[in-house]
C-alpha cells in the first residue's frame, strides 16, 4: 500500500494531503507498540528486569488464541446475516480470549516465580540471558509445532474501512481493526493509569521499584507481588499479541519484530515510565509510516533500530526515565 | 525464655554459602529494653538482624519474638508479627517524598493516623519536610525518615542498625535524645552501633558479638571507667 502512495507521490504538493493517513495509521500501530512497552514497563518496574523474551511470550499469547479459539466455538449454523455471524462468532472469540489472556497470566507468574526469582539477586546478565532462554525456548515450541506454516489469525469482525476526514479531496481512513483496537488499548492505558497510581497495589509496585529490599521493610511480600505483575504483564503482553497477529500474520518470528518495537519504544520513553512508554509507542509507529513513505520504504523496519541507537547516546534515560543508567 | 522476653535468640547458625558468619549466636531483648549489639567491623551485627527479619534463613538455632517462634520466616511475615528493621543502608524510597515514604511504612501494617503523629512529634523537622523528595535530603535528615518509616507499624521491636552511621556529632547527639524519647514510650529495641559512647548511653545493656558469638555483656549501668575495657574485648 505504501508503495503505491509512494509511486503516486511526485512531489512535496502531492505528499501533504497524505500526512494525516501517515499520523493516523501510525497511531494506530503505535498503540500496539505503546500497549507491548507498557506491558514490558510493567515487569521492568517489578523487577528491573528487561524482559528480552517477552516478544515470544506476546507471540504465545496470539497462538494460545489460536488453539482456544476451535475449541471454545460454539456449534451453531452460520447464516450469511451479519448479526448471525456477530452472535456465533464474537462470544467464543473473547472467551478463548479471556482465556489466553488467563493462560499467559500463569505462563508470566510461573516463569518469574520459577526462573526469574531465583536468580533475581544476581548480575543483570544472567537476568536478561535467561529472559532471552526462555524465549527462544517459547519460540522454539511454537515453531516446532507450526514451523513452516505462516497462519492467518481468524478475524472476529469483517474488515471494514472508514473514512475519518477528507482534506482537499484526499481521504483520511481507518479500518475497523485499527478502531477498535485503539478503543482497546486505550482502555488498558486508564485501567493501567488507575490500577499505578490511584490503587494501594500501585504504590506496592512503585515502592518496589525503588528497592525491592526497602519494600520488603515495610512488610510488602516482594515475591508474591513481582510473580502477579509478571502476570499481568504477560497477559497484557499477550493482548497485544493478538491484536498484533491480526494485524500482521502468525509467525514465530513475530516475536523479535515485537520485542524490537517495545523496546524501542521503551527506550524513547524512558526505561520504568509508564506513560514514556506509551507516548514512545505512538512517536515510533508515526516514525515508521511517516519516514517510510517520505524518505524510504527502508524506514519501515530500522525505525525502532535508529531510535534505540540514537536515544542511548542523545539522551540515554529518553524522555521521561528517571535513571541514566539502562540495567539489563 | 521468660514470660517478660520479646525478642529471644538461640544458638543461630547463619550465614552466605559456605561463609558461615553468625556460630551460635544466643540473646535475649526484654520488653521495652533497648540492647546493644556491639561488635568490630565484619564481626556480623547486620547478620543477627537480617537473620532476625528473615532476610537470611538460620541453619540452626531460634528466634522467638513474644514467646512466638518466628525462627527462617521470611522478611514481610516478621514484619507482620512485629519485628522492624532500619537498616545499614536505610533502603528508603528515595525517589518519593517524605510523605509516601512514612505512609508506605504502615501500607501493609499499623496506623497511619497514629503513626504520622508519633513520628511528627519525634521528628518535627519531618513535617516542614512532608513533600521533599527523600534523595535530596542530608544524610541525618533521611535517618529520620528511615526511623520515621519503621516507626509507622508500631513495632514490637525495632531493630536499629547503626543510626549513628556516618552522621555529624549533632545528629547523633539527636539521634540519642530520640531513641531515648522512644524507649520512655515503651519502643523495645536491639541496636547496633559504632559509637561506643552513644550506645552505652542509651541501652540498658550491652552485648558483645565476636567470632560468631556473642561473648561478654552486661548492664551499662556504673560504666564510665570501664569503655576501655570494652573496646579491648570488641577488637582485641
Ligand atoms: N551479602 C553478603 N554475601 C556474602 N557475605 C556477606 C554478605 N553480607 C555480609 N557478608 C559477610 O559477613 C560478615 C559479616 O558481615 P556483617 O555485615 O554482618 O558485619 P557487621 O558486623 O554488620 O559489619 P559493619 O560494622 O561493617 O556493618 C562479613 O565478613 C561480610 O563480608
Ligand atoms: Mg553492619
Amino acid at each position: 500500500m505504501i508503495e503505491q502512495i509512494q509511486s503516486v507521490l511526485t512531489n512535496w504538493d502531492a505528499m501533504l494531503p497524505v500526512l494525516p493517513q501517515l499520523v493516523v495509521s501510525g497511531i494506530a500501530i503505535g498503540m500496539l507498540y505503546a500497549l507491548i512497552a507498557l506491558s514490558m514497563t510493567i515487569l521492568y518496574r517489578a523487577t528491573t528486569v528487561v524482559n528480552f523474551g517477552h516478544g515470544d511470550l506476546v507471540m504465545l499469547g496470539a497462538y494460545t488464541l489460536f488453539i482456544l479459539l476451535p475449541m471454545v466455538t460454539f456449534n451453531i449454523t452460520l447464516e450469511s446475516s451479519a448479526l448471525s455471524s456477530l452472535v456465533s462468532f464474537v462470544p467464543p472469540y473473547l472467551v478463548a480470549l479471556i482465556l489466553s489472556l488467563c493462560v499467559l497470566f500463569a505462563m508470566g507468574y510461573i516463569i518469574h516465580r520459577v526462573f526469574i526469582w531465583p536468580i533475581l539477586k544476581g548480575p543483570h546478565l544472567s537476568l536478561a540471558l535467561m529472559a532471552i532462554a526462555i524465549g527462544y525456548a517459547v519460540r522454539g515450541v511454537i515453531r516446532k509445532e507450526y514451523g513452516k506454516e505462516i497462519l492467518q489469525m481468524p478475524r472476529p469482525f469483517p474488515e471494514q474501512e472508514f473514512e475519518v476526514f477528507n482534506w482537499g479531496g484526499i481521504g483520511t481512513y481507518m479500518t475497523l481493526d485499527e478502531i477498535i483496537f485503539c478503543t482497546v488499548v486505550i482502555v488498558m492505558l486508564l485501567i493501567s493509569y488507575i490500577v499505578f497510581y490511584k490503587t494501594r497495589f500501585g504504590q506496592i509496585v512503585q515502592a518496589m521499584f525503588q528497592t525491592q529490599r526497602g519494600a520488603s521493610l515495610v512488610g510488602i511480600n516482594v515475591m508474591h507481588h513481582n510473580n502477579l505483575i509478571w502476570g499481568v504483564g504477560c497477559s497484557l503482553g499477550a493482548l497485544g499479541g493478538v491484536m498484533i497477529g491480526l494485524t500482521l500474520v502468525l509467525d514465530p518470528d513475530v516475536g523479535t519484530w515485537t520485542l524490537l518495537r517495545g523496546f524501542a519504544a521503551m527506550t524513547l520513553g524512558g526505561f520504568g515510565s509508564l506513560y514514556g512508554a506509551v507516548i514512545g509507542g505512538l512517536i515510533i509507529g508515526i516514525l515508521e509510516k511517516v519516514l517510510g513513505v517520505f524518505v524510504s520504504t527502508a524506514f519501515i523496519e530500522i525505525t525502532c533500530y535508529l531510535v534505540i541507537v540514537l536515544v542511548l547516546l542523545i539522551r540515554p534515560r529518553g524522555l521521561f526515565g528517571q535513571h541514566a543508567t539502562l540495567r539489563i | 525464655m521468660d514470660s517478660n522476653s520479646r525478642l529471644h535468640i538461640a544458638d543461630l547458625v547463619a550465614g552466605y554459602g559456605h561463609n558461615v558468619v553468625l556460630r551460635g549466636v544466643s540473646l535475649q531483648v526484654n520488653q521495652g529494653e533497648i540492647v546493644a549489639l556491639l561488635g568490630a567491623n565484619g564481626s556480623g551485627k547486620s547478620t543477627v538482624l537480617n537473620t532476625i527479619s528473615g532476610f537470611l534463613k538460620p541453619t540452626q538455632g531460634t528466634v522467638h519474638l513474644d514467646q512466638q517462634s518466628i525462627t527462617g520466616i521470611p522478611p514481610h511475615k516478621t514484619f507482620r508479627a512485629g519485628v522492624v528493621q532500619v537498616s545499614q543502608a536505610r533502603d528508603l524510597f528515595s525517589d518519593l517524598t517524605v510523605e509516601e515514604n512514612l505512609k508506605l511504612g504502615s501500607i501493609i501494617k499499623g496506623d497511619e493516623a497514629l503513626g504520622l503523629r508519633q513520628v511528627f512529634d519525634y521528628f518535627p523537622r519531618l513535617s516542614d519536610r512532608y513533600d521533599q523528595q527523600v534523595s535530596t535530603m542530608s544524610g541525618g535528615e533521611q535517618q529520620m525518615v528511615a526511623v520515621g518509616r519503621a516507626l509507622m507499624s508500631q513495632p514490637r521491636m525495632l531493630l536499629l542498625d547503626e543510626p549513628s552511621g556516618g552522621l555529624s556529632p549533632l545528629f547523633v547527639k539527636e539521634i540519642g535524645e530520640i531513641t531515648a524519647r522512644m524507649k520512655a514510650d515503651g519502643v523495645t529495641m536491639l541496636l547496633v552501633e559504632q559509637n561506643l559512647r552513644l550506645a552505652l548511653e542509651i541501652s540498658d545493656r550491652y552485648l558483645i558479638l565476636r567470632d560468631g558469638k556473642v561473648i561478654d555483656g552486661g548492664s551499662t549501668d556504673n560504666l564510665e571507667g570501664s569503655h576501655d575495657d570494652i573496646v579491648r574485648t570488641i577488637y582485641l
